[in-house]
């Protein structure tokens, strides 16, 4: 597919300061819509900053950042899916419950059965959250991948405490989301995943 | 918007019902400590019935004051808190479906069992309709208050200690014209309190919002 | 724009070293001056005799609780929207001197109020604005070093220095919204001063002396405060290697 050669997530100089501290300094990339990013670098780097930077929870020093969608396809989810590292499951809540919370705040109409049988958490669906095992925990956090597709998907370490098979299973997730034309920036450190589109290497944007 | 807001707020409420101990302890607080000031210092009647309107506004102070430091904590906790402020729904509409919810989860059941305090404390029955609208009046503007406290504290070492520090004095007016309220036939307080809701109406919620989003970054 | 954040404390810190000492020095005089007119030379009140000189201590006190506390509310408004690193120096260094100022201003009307109302502490609407006055000021002190990242608790200060603005008026007015206790303003009126020259001239040059000394402290704060930050800095530094 055609893709404009602005399209996607343009981020320009962009530099990030934390508890007085440089964390990284004049960041430029090109994630192209539909293209899947992987940001890397050592502990301390910034990826989780980056991430909440482009997410918008935190302003950068300095530096611009914006996401355009691509032309001919405007997804039908909503512009922006963010995960960090904490997965705003409450354990008080059953499993359906919590994924109908996000989708009806989010103003997504999907099913919330659907999107569990998707996310290969049917059968869990009644129990209440607090129940499910870390990693399980994590699959539910992840659910809305699984709902309409949003435009930008920004994950933080998404397969922390998965197993081979849920791994396997987000990874087809995620494929299936590029094939869509969502664009994709994955925080990780680990290197059995699909190839990305492009790299991002926080450890050579320091000041 | 509207539909966020209405989720959130029954999300809270939802949440506030399954860990019911969090509003067993705050009532359970007012009610043991209104109790003890009623074997404690009242030997005598009149003297009981003169204090009443003082230790009911405080013991439901002091008990909104200590349900107040979870309002914002268990979402910043698990990460919710992060994907609230990437919805729809503005900051000030976070704050105000919250503060709605914990008014109705915390403050409603403290209403609801005042009276009975009330008359443990030799409060005298007629004066009753004046405590639930002093109440009615003055817990909204307690709550919004604390949800800036709240807040602002996200984060913060020794939180609940610091909250106290920083919305206690900001709870003496509505202490003071509270308890007048109650003690005097008088609209004047009454007015006062529904002054002060408006003001804290109006300001809260934007001030508590702009503390949520610097305590993103 | 690391550098652009640091430039402006460092000059400020430059600029400062050669205001600091007339500052204080000026201060010594209006104060001295004032004092000595007003403490020893200026007549007794017809009514209240010499405990009336208490007033030289006790309004200036008043007047800089609240100056001090716009000051902060300023300082805080320019942190908050151009995240001005001197902002949140400024800050930071004039909060304890505000708190300072507002217990003297309640120890000394204490003192006043015990010969002239027989109390040493009533309910009124402006000894209770003033008293929330003080607990804002600790708790702006108490919260601006709550956290673990600096410029979180400057953040976090500058916002409730902004939501505590609100009791500013309070204090101003409630001596002429409610019927207090408190005597209304003699000084700043709109229709002029209703208090003899005689005293008038004295309170005004303490006034001056302690507006004089809060930006001498102020001065000197900030200062120690900008060093503390070099040194932090330092040590993050020599922490990276």
């Amino acid at each position: 597919m055609s893709r404009a050669p602005d399209s996607g997530l343009v981020v320009e100089n962009l530099s990030c300061r934390r508890g007085g501290r440089q964390v990284f300094a004049n960041l430029n990339t090109h994630v192209p819509a539909g293209a899947r990013a992987h940001l890397r670098g050592p502990n301390g780097s910034g990826k989780s900053s980056l991430l909440r930077i482009l997410a918008g929870l935190s302003p950068p020093a300095a530096g611009t950042y914006r996401f355009t969608r691509s032309d001919h396809a405007a997804l039908p989810g909503p512009d922006l899916l963010y995960v960090g590292h904490q997965n705003a499951v409450k354990p008080w809540m059953t499993v359906a419950e919590n994924l109908r919370f996000w989708l009806t705040y989010t103003g997504s109409d999907a099913d919330s059965g659907e999107v569990l049988a998707a996310a290969g958490l049917t059968g869990m669906a009644d129990l209440p959250a607090g129940y499910l095992s870390f990693g399980q925990t994590r699959r539910l956090a992840l659910a809305r991948i699984w709902a309409e597709p949003p435009n930008l998907v920004l994950l933080d370490e998404p397969t922390v405490g998965l197993d081979a098979a849920a791994q396997a299973h987000l990874e087809s997730g995620l494929t299936q989301l590029c094939d869509q034309g969502v664009t994709l920036v994955i925080a990780t450190h680990g290197d059995g995943t699909a190839a990305p589109d492009v790299t991002i290497d926080l450890g050579e944007a320091r000041a | 918007m509207r539909r966020a807001f209405i989720a959130l707020l029954a999300r809270d409420l939802r949440l506030a019902i399954r860990q019911g101990a969090d509003t067993a302890l705050t009532l359970g607080f007012f009610l043991l400590v209104a109790t003890l000031f009623s074997f404690g210092v009242a030997p005598d009647e009149r003297q009981a019935a003169a204090l009443a309107p003082g230790v009911l506004w405080v013991t439901a102070l002091l008990a909104l004051l200590l349900s107040m430091d979870r309002l914002f904590q268990a979402d910043a906790e698990d990460g919710a808190l992060e994907q609230l402020m990437l919805g729809n729904l503005p900051p000030i509409g976070i704050v105000a479906a919250k503060c709605l919810a914990h008014w109705l989860a915390t403050a409603m059941p403290l209403l609801f069992f005042s009276p009975v305090l009330a008359l443990l404390l030799q409060l005298p029955a007629d004066r009753l309709p004046w405590l639930i609208l002093a109440l009615l009046l003055g817990t909204p503007t307690l709550v919004l208050v604390g949800a800036v406290g709240a807040a602002l504290v996200l984060g913060a070492r020794r939180g609940g200690l610091l909250l106290s520090l920083l919305i206690l004095p900001l709870y003496i007016p509505v202490l003071i014209f509270g308890v007048a309220a109650v003690a005097d036939d008088n609209r004047a307080p009454l007015l006062f309190l529904g002054a002060m809701l408006l003001a804290a109406l109006a300001l809260a919620p934007l001030a508590a919002a702009a503390a949520l989003r610097q305590a993103m970054e | 724009m690391a550098s652009l954040g640091f430039a402006n404390p460092t000059r400020f810190h430059r600029l400062s070293a050669r205001l600091t000492p007339p500052v204080g020095w000026a201060a010594a005089a209006f104060l001295l001056v004032g004092f000595g007119w007003g403490f020893i030379l200026s007549p007794p009140d017809y009514q209240q005799h010499d405990s009336v000189r208490i007033m030289y201590l006790h309004v200036p006190s008043a007047w800089m609780a609240m100056f001090v506390y716009v000051f902060i509310a300023l300082m805080s408004a320019m942190y908050l929207i151009w995240r001005h690193a001197l902002a949140d120096i400024l800050a930071r260094a004039a909060a304890p001197v505000g708190a300072t100022f507002t217990a003297l201003a309640l120890i000394t009307g204490s003192l006043w109020g015990k010969p002239m109302w027989g109390a040493w502490w009533v309910w009124d609407a402006r000894l209770t604005s003033v008293l929330v006055l003080l607990f804002l000021y600790l708790g702006h002190i108490a919260l601006s070093n709550a956290f673990d990242d600096r410029e979180r608790g400057a953040r976090t200060a500058a916002i409730l220095a902004l939501v505590g603005i609100v009791n500013i008026p309070i204090i101003k007015f409630s001596v002429d919204w409610w019927a207090t206790l408190h005597q209304p303003s003699s000084v700043l009126r709109l229709d002029g001063p209703t208090i003899h020259a005689t005293m008038l001239v004295p309170l005004l040059l303490s006034a001056v002396g302690f507006t004089l000394y809060f930006f001498f402290v102020l001065l000197l704060r900030a200062r120690s405060e900008i060093i503390e930050r070099k040194i932090h800095a330092r040590r993050l530094r020599q922490s990276e290697g």
